[in-house]
């Protein structure tokens, strides 16, 4: 008869460092946090069905994980915490309170060593030391940390700050943000900037590592931006008819679909995500797609069939198929839930 | 819209308000999204008709209309006893019983309100706050 053993936190740091087996089974899941609320959905993708709901702490508003898949990091705006999830399990590990005010979007390093936390009240990015289980840095910043991504080489971290800083518990809007940090993840201190315009918004980047894609503020349609060179290369605008540009919105919500090549970018007040072939240099708009009310984030899944987009306003996730560009699903999260950030994983099957 | 929508208290009416930025230039036009609903008057008083921009003033998200008796934001202590305006990116609260007034949240102002002109048999949007047509 087989034994089994705790493994513990430090087990959990080993798995997320060392990763899973190559061979082991997994089981795509879609992990979607619920904004107006105190829980997570976990999703199976091969059914679409709801899993299990995990209560992570009071308005989830980041969520990361490394590239082992076995874990995952929640940070809950509500309370100040981040949630340590065994996504094997679906169980809450640990939960810490050590953060500034409302943590928000966060990312996390492949081998899962570095956490960078955007503390939106404070002003700073604070970087978690997930090994050491402490805060080590903290990076000023203008405006309200918000948005960040690291590179393929875990060497680079990018910081899209909100336009306005909070003080005092309120938002500042005299002088907003508007730039991109570039951070070496090895000093944790910022080397440039990059300036956008407006405050830049949801951010992506291209698979090699070269390109941002930005949403910003007063902008239908995303900027790209060369990294190596530290510039905007393209404003790229959405096409939408003289009509539909009267009606006021955002683009709020961008990715970069696995094999590099396509950007997906949410259009909120008309309800589309609009689809453009980055190969071509300027991108091309290849397609608008519908999605539910209020579309406000999507992600991939890793072998990049499927793309998520959360539908804040009706409570629902639309799941795509991304080759033929159609809705095959829509999700409902729950009555009120808001859901708004989500990651697909490869989670490895726990065998008996 | 007809008046005979809002012969119950508190249903909502949704429309779309085109406004013209420029009198007499159409390609000036801005399309805004509205509610109006009848509203019970204060003591002694009618209840009247109100019309609202659904564009929170915070950042442009269409606000939701909240029926249902619970904290807002999740673990706050503002409890609805009557429905609200609620704002699904960030949580501002608006109170139509006081004229779109900001109960919580990051906005630092109430709704956007249009003026309304009520006929015998209709209603009537005349004009919007100038904030709602943006910078």
């Amino acid at each position: 008869m087989k034994k089994y053993y705790p493994i513990g936190i430090l087990g959990l740091f080993l798995a997320a460092v060392l990763g899973a087996t190559p061979g082991d089974p997994a089981r795509q899941k879609l992990y979607i946090l619920s904004s107006h609320s105190d829980d997570m959905t976990v999703v199976d993708v091969k059914t679409n069905e709801i899993l299990k709901r995990i209560k992570v702490g009071l308005e989830p508003h980041g969520i990361a994980a490394p590239a082992s898949q076995r874990l995952l990091y929640v940070a809950t705006e509500g309370d100040r915490g981040l949630t340590l999830v065994d996504t094997v399990k679906d169980e809450v590990v640990k939960k810490y309170n050590i953060f500034g005010e409302r943590p928000n979007e966060i990312e996390i390093t492949s081998d899962g060593r570095f956490l960078y936390l955007p503390a939106r009240g404070t002003g700073f990015y604070e970087v978690f030391d997930t090994e050491q289980e402490k805060i080590i840095a903290r990076i000023p910043v203008d405006g309200g940390p918000h948005n960040a991504v690291v590179s393929p080489d875990d060497r680079t971290m990018y910081l899209s700050p909100l336009g306005p800083a909070i003080r005092d518990g309120k938002e500042r809007r005299e002088s907003l943000n508007r730039k991109v940090y570039i951070v070496d993840t090895s000093t944790h201190q910022t080397v440039a900037t990059i300036d956008t315009t407006h405050p830049p918004r949801p951010i992506a980047l291209g698979r090699d590592g070269k390109r941002l894609y930005v949403n910003t503020d007063e902008l239908m349609g995303f900027l790209v931006l060369d990294l190596p060179n530290r510039k905007v290369l393209h404003r790229v605008t959405y096409d939408l008819s003289e009509e539909e540009k009267k009606l006021r919105s955002r683009s709020h919500g961008i990715g970069v679909t696995p094999d590099g090549k396509e950007v997906w970018s949410t259009d909120t007040h008309h309800s589309l995500v609009h689809v453009f072939d980055v190969t071509k240099d300027p991108p091309r708009q290849i397609a608008r797609l519908k999605t539910g009310e209020f579309p406000l984030w999507l992600t991939f899944s890793p072998d990049g069939k499927r793309c998520y987009v959360a539908n804040t306003s009706d409570d629902t996730v639309s799941a795509f198929d991304v080759a033929a560009k159609k809705e095959v699903a829509r999700i409902h999260v729950g009555k009120g839930k808001s859901p708004k950030r989500m990651l697909v994983l490869n989670v490895p099957v726990e065998t008996p | 819209m007809p008046r005979r929508a809002f012969g119950k208290l508190w249903r909502i009416v949704l429309f779309t308000a085109r406004c013209e930025v420029s009198r007499g230039d159409p390609s000036s036009e801005i399309l805004l999204e509205g509610v109006a609903l009848r509203l019970p008057g204060k003591q002694g008083e009618k209840p009247k008709i109100t019309a609202f921009c659904l564009i929170c003033p915070h950042e442009i998200c269409n606000v939701k209309w909240e029926t249902e008796p619970r904290p807002f934001p999740p673990g706050e202590s503002l409890r609805a006893d009557s429905p609200l305006f609620v704002c699904p990116c960030h949580f501002s609260v608006f109170d139509p019983r006081a004229g779109g007034a900001r109960l919580k949240g990051p906005a630092t102002r109430g709704l956007y309100r249009f003026w309304i002109e009520v006929g015998k048999r209709n209603v009537k949007i005349l004009a919007v706050e100038e904030a709602a047509l943006g910078s």
